[in-house]
């Protein structure tokens, strides 16, 4: 009996001894997490402790980024609503962030920041800029006071992807890095009757489609001599040994063209209202502006969003800051006064982002009708750049010979230093349904337009970084002064100034030119004051005014401009409280209370 | 060079013989009356279950104001793939005389169905489209009081750009149901009564010593008092502008961007979903009948827009004008629209189709003097009032109101009083709204016999695809050489020459289907072919089969806009 209860003593004093060392040791884990979180030394940029955790060194499908909107929703309620513009060809919602805080005003009212990405399918690290944009916003509220004060005056529209179906098709099935661009809605290419019967075929079905090669003594090209995976040229006078064949695929139609009618094609920025011109001019422009949903959910989205003045859209790649026109017939359209807000945000942004270029579509690039940037600025007169992702100089942090895009060497010589082999497909005999035996390599999908992951974060920083300076720059007003100077029989004249602190006009000089927009009006109204007459001063030292007969209490003003003033004048009787107010769709709402 | 008999359409006696037919056969005289929405629609459905063998009725879209956008397919079978003709009307909303002929059209081609041999033939043959009311909301005005010759859907818009919709329309000053026009007496004017007909308002002419005495205007008042008349009525877009060839911005009626009204978007898809379609034949100002394009040979090359017909595809426009001219026998159309997003240019010059069109009615002949000092254009682009189109359109118009007894349209100038204009002389008067484009009711059905005429023998022009000189001849160990020529018996090649730059336009397929272990030897089993004239006298095409003796391949060649055609061929 004794024998029994020591051993039951004992065993209850392990079972104290045990639970006491598992609660010293919670109690240490507890104590190691606080000072991680409290005073580990927190890097700058991004929190130590966010709200909502994000690996920013991968990329996302659809279905992803559609969890990571509704988390970011969940944490921040007052700062973010998530949404949909819309649906896709496939009836993927086409996710929508709005990031401003609702509790400084209706975001809907706010100058804005439309941003998007991934228009082109294959063009995917956009999505993840937008996303980073959106999160480091909410994330940073309330922390840094620049953001703070940029999430209470301005709204962010964010659309992650506005090619869904595409996304999800390059990142799920046999694509290279340069397909599929379009969207999904079929078309037929080949002029057969027959629509995307005839797209790559991924042989090995390892989601990637690389090169075809063929042994051939007679063939022109050889194995380079450094890079085993890559292939060059023979020399003038020297024999090569392989035939390329293109991209895998073959014949699926019998029609003696391999892979000449894959899904899609047209070119989803072509097809804007801009501009437009018809396929046979401008290939990919599809039926008519607008004739891709997506697109036309974008387009009908900003129209009800009068508040958005600037837009951003991400695609890859080159290291390019581009602006409109994307044709030279408008070089015209681009007035002096918008090219200075242009070139001033342009340049901020080639600052920003070292290794990218800051350049005009038509001029330094190519030529490009009814694209999406010329859209927004030519219909909407909204302010807006393009960016491609992923320049030659962040391969090894160096300007480059082979241009914006870099050369094969350089994709290779990466590959084989900081990627250790791992984005190149080494080449492999396979059975060829029409060709035989021939041999597939070559570099994968996810490589050479998509930064690798540990650069996505640098990426998405810098690149928001600019389209945040872009916000920073939309208008912000106010009432400068209000003079008050008696004249006479009674009456008082009331003359205002109105300030915007930004580089931004509120209405662009194209909107003005073309009266795209409404005017901006500033108005002033009491119980007990009569408005006799309202002026716009044109100038204040020679006292010269043009009056608005019609309508005096209410100025409509083209522009308020950036870092500028407009001055305005009423000559009124009576007395007691007035205000003035500001209603402008870009500039925002302004109204102040003042005492006669 | 191709001689005239080559390229002849429908033989002139048979056209002649299908006029009588139309002429004569018993339509009873149901259109007394224009048709507003509901007995439109009423009428539709009528014939679609009354002609329920031949025609099909369907809605392919919803206007702004919530009307129906209907398409007619009068055809048989598989229609989707035969040669089809589409014919549009109500492109300008306020010619609902278009869409009326449009519905006499579908009656008198439904109801000979089984009777005539040659509609008979034709409906078996080909496809029949017709959308007869492309923008409903606009056509609905005509029916409304005061009455105005409006020409834009039911799109909310802010015209003017000043933050409110539609704030300032019209006003009828004298309460006589029609907006028509307003005078003011001022020496700022710059109108004047014509001396020889003063009930028209035309410019004056500085250069001929005259002084302006009016000021003119659309009735109505200054709203909402921004010192302009009428500038933001309800609505709207012009369907006729907001096509994509020459598409003009920031232009009143033309709307925020290309193809933006759901009107717009149904027609265009509807056609973009009927690749079958060849030929379109459309009422509007934009004729191209009785004012035929003109090439301008070396434009439109590279990569330059085409915006002048392609000199090969001008032969057969002129043709096709050639033989309107001589059904309808109509002449003395109104000059041209051209360029401005319009439905039927954008037909051919971006949809790659064979399109036709002319203005449905205007006020016949009367000529008025020509101006001796220069052409008409020039005299237009000066802008000198007299000589104006629209003046003589006016003076037209007029003449002819009075010479039929029509008075009641000719709305005498009428002082009223006008709240913005106190103290001055303000008048309202011109011709009653719709009358330069819309007859009498009663005049339709004869109108209607001519159209029907000559796009029944449009339709007979269609491409058709045929094969001729089949052959298969046995060469050594079980292969055979086929060979077959591919022709276009159609008057009209299978494409315009605009047509094979543009993928929308379908192309002759021809493919070889083998069977069982049959191996093609050479030759391709599928090929493309952009165009086939009929006078070109046919593409031959060879394979080489290597397959066992009486087996079987199939050859089928074609495409939906130029018929299908197929056979299978024995190996022997």
């Amino acid at each position: 009996m004794i024998k029994i209860l020591n051993v039951l003593t004992r065993i209850f004093a392990l079972i104290l001894i045990s639970l006491l060392v598992l609660a010293l040791n919670r109690v240490d884990a507890q104590v190691v997490t606080e000072e991680f979180t409290s005073s580990a030394l927190k890097a700058m940029g991004a929190p130590n402790d966010p709200q909502v955790e994000i690996a920013w060194n991968r990329y996302y499908d659809w279905q992803e980024i559609g969890e990571i909107c509704q988390r970011l929703e969940k944490a921040f309620p007052e700062l973010l609503d998530y949404g949909s513009i819309g649906r896709s060809v496939e009836g993927k919602t086409i996710h929508l962030l709005t990031v401003s805080n609702k509790k400084t005003g209706d975001p809907d009212g706010k100058p804005a920041m439309y941003i998007d990405g991934n228009i082109h399918s294959n063009e995917i690290q956009g999505a993840e800029v937008a996303l980073y944009t959106a999160w480091y916003l909410v994330e940073n509220y309330g922390r840094v006071d620049w953001i703070t004060e940029l999430v209470d005056t301005k709204t962010f529209y964010i659309v992650p992807t506005i090619n869904p179906d595409a996304r999800d098709y390059f990142i799920h099935e046999g694509n290279n890095p340069h397909s599929p661009r379009s969207g999904m809605k079929p078309r037929d290419d080949d002029g057969d009757g027959v629509l995307d019967e005839d797209g790559y075929d991924d042989l090995d079905n390892d989601g990637h489609i690389v090169m075809m090669r063929i042994k051939d003594p007679n063939g022109r090209y050889k194995i380079d001599p450094d890079y085993p995976q890559m292939m060059v040229r023979a020399e003038a006078d020297e024999k090569g040994a392989y035939r390329l064949l293109g991209w895998e695929g073959y014949d699926n139609d019998g029609d003696g063209r391999v892979n000449e009618d894959g899904p899609g094609y047209y070119d989803p920025n072509r097809n804007w209202g801009w501009g437009w011109r018809p396929s046979y001019l401008q290939y990919g422009s599809d039926h008519y502006p607008f004739s891709i949903p997506e697109n036309r959910a974008v387009a009908d989205f900003v129209m009800n969003h009068p508040n958005i003045g600037g837009a951003q859209s991400y695609h890859n790649t080159g290291g390019m800051i581009l602006r409109g026109p994307g044709s030279a017939q408008d070089d015209t359209t681009y007035g002096r006064a918008d090219v200075a807000v242009y070139d001033f945000l342009g340049e901020l942004g080639e600052e920003m982002i070292p290794g990218y270029n800051y350049l005009v579509l038509h001029k330094d690039l190519y030529e490009a009708h009814g694209g999406e940037l010329d859209w927004f600025y030519g219909a909407r007169g909204i302010y807006t750049f393009t960016n491609e992702l992923w320049a030659s100089f962040d391969y090894f942090k160096a300007e480059t010979e082979g241009g914006w895009f870099g050369n094969q060497e350089l994709t290779h010589r990466f590959n084989q230093l900081l990627l250790f082999g791992e984005g190149i497909i080494e080449w492999q005999e396979i059975e060829h349904p029409q060709y035989g035996a021939i041999e597939i390599g070559g570099i994968k999908k996810s490589w050479s337009r998509t930064a690798p992951s540990f650069m996505i974060e640098d990426m998405c920083h810098r690149n928001m970084a600019f389209t945040l300076f872009h916000a920073y720059h939309l208008p912000v007003l106010s009432i400068d002064s209000v003079e008050i100077s008696d004249l006479p029989g009674g009456l008082q004249q009331v003359d205002v100034i109105i300030r915007n602190d930004r580089v931004i006009p509120t209405r662009s000089n194209h909107e003005v030119r073309h009266n795209i927009t409404p005017p901006d009006v500033v108005s002033i109204q009491g119980n007990r004051i009569d408005v006799i007459a309202g002026f716009h001063v044109t100038d204040p030292l020679l006292n010269l005014a043009d009056e608005q007969r019609y309508q005096p209490s209410h100025l409509k003003v083209e522009s308020i401009d950036g870092m500028d003033i407009t001055r305005l004048r009423w000559i009124v009787s009576g007395r007691g409280d007035y205000t003035i107010r500001v209603d402008s769709n870009k500039g925002g709402i302004l109204e102040e209370s003042f005492q006669l | 060079m191709q001689t005239r008999s080559e390229l002849s359409f429908y033989p002139l006696e048979k056209l002649y013989l299908l006029f009588l037919i139309t002429l004569f056969t018993g339509l009873s005289p149901l259109y007394a009356e224009y048709h507003h929405f509901n007995a439109y629609e009423k009428q539709l459905k009528t014939l679609a279950s009354e002609y329920n063998d031949i025609l099909t009725l369907e809605s392919i879209g919803t206007s702004r104001g919530g009307k129906s956008i209907y398409a007619v397919t009068l055809g048989t079978g598989e229609s989707e793939n035969k040669p089809a003709l589409a014919l549009v009307a109500g492109v300008e909303g306020s010619d609902i005389s278009a869409s009326e002929v449009a519905l006499l059209f579908i009656e008198s081609v439904a109801s000979r169905y089984q009777d005539s041999d040659s509609v008979t033939a034709l409906l078996n043959e080909h496809t029949v489209y017709v959308l007869p009311r492309v923008n409903p909301d606009a056509a609905e005005y005509f029916f409304e009081s005061p009455a105005y010759a409006h020409r834009y859907n039911l799109r909310a818009m802010d015209l003017d750009q000043d933050g409110n919709e539609n704030e300032d329309g019209y006003n009828d000053l004298n309460n006589d149901g029609y907006i028509t026009l307003m005078r003011i007496k001022d020496p700022t004017g710059m109108w004047i009564a014509d001396q020889e007909y003063p009930q028209l308002m035309r410019k004056a002419d500085a250069a001929a010593g005259e002084n302006g005495e009016y000021r003119l205007y659309a009735e109505g008042v200054d709203d909402d008092a921004d010192g302009q008349f009428n500038e933001d009525p309800e609505g709207g877009v012009n369907f006729n502008q907001n096509f994509t060839f020459q598409y003009q911005y920031f232009r009143e009626g033309t709307g925020p961007h290309q193809v933006s009204e759901p009107n717009a978007r149904a027609v265009a898809d509807f056609c973009y979903n009927h690749k079958n379609i060849a030929a379109i034949f459309t009422f509007s100002p934009h004729d191209n009948l009785l004012h035929p394009w003109k090439a301008k040979p070396g434009s439109g090359s590279g990569n330059e827009p085409v915006v002048n017909v392609l000199t090969e595809d001008e032969l057969y426009f002129n043709q096709l004008a050639e033989n309107f001219k001589n059904i309808t026998a109509l002449s003395g159309a109104p000059e041209p629209h051209r360029g401005n997003g319009s439905f039927s240019e954008w037909a051919y010059f971006h949809f790659g189709r064979w399109s036709v069109s002319a203005p449905v009615w205007w006020p016949p002949g009367i000529q008025s003097e020509k101006d001796t000092t220069g052409t008409d254009e020039q005299n237009s682009e000066r802008g000198l009032g007299k000589y104006s189109a629209k003046f003589q359109q006016d003076v037209q118009l007029l003449n002819w109101l009075r010479a039929t007894g029509q008075d009641e349209k000719i709305l005498s100038w009428m002082e009223v009083e006008h709240p913005d204009f106190t103290g001055k002389l303000v008048e309202v008067g011109g011709f009653a709204p719709y009358a330069h484009t819309n007859p009498p009711a009663d005049s339709l059905e004869s109108l209607s016999k001519y159209y029907t005429t000559f796009l029944l023998s449009l339709a007979q022009s269609l491409p058709d695809v045929a094969v001729e000189n089949i052959r298969v001849e046995a060469l050594e160990n079980n292969v055979f050489r086929i060979s077959a020529t591919v022709l276009n018996t159609g008057v009209l090649p299978t494409s315009t020459q605009l047509g094979t730059r543009i993928q929308w336009v379908p192309k002759v397929r021809v493919e070889l289907t083998l069977s069982g272990d049959q191996q093609l030897a050479s030759g391709r089993p599928l090929q493309i072919i952009d165009k086939l004239e009929r006078s070109a006298g046919g593409r031959e095409i060879r394979w080489l089969v290597v397959g066992d003796r009486n087996s079987t391949v199939d050859l089928t060649i074609g495409s939906p806009s130029a018929g299908m055609y197929s056979r299978t061929i024995t190996l022997r």
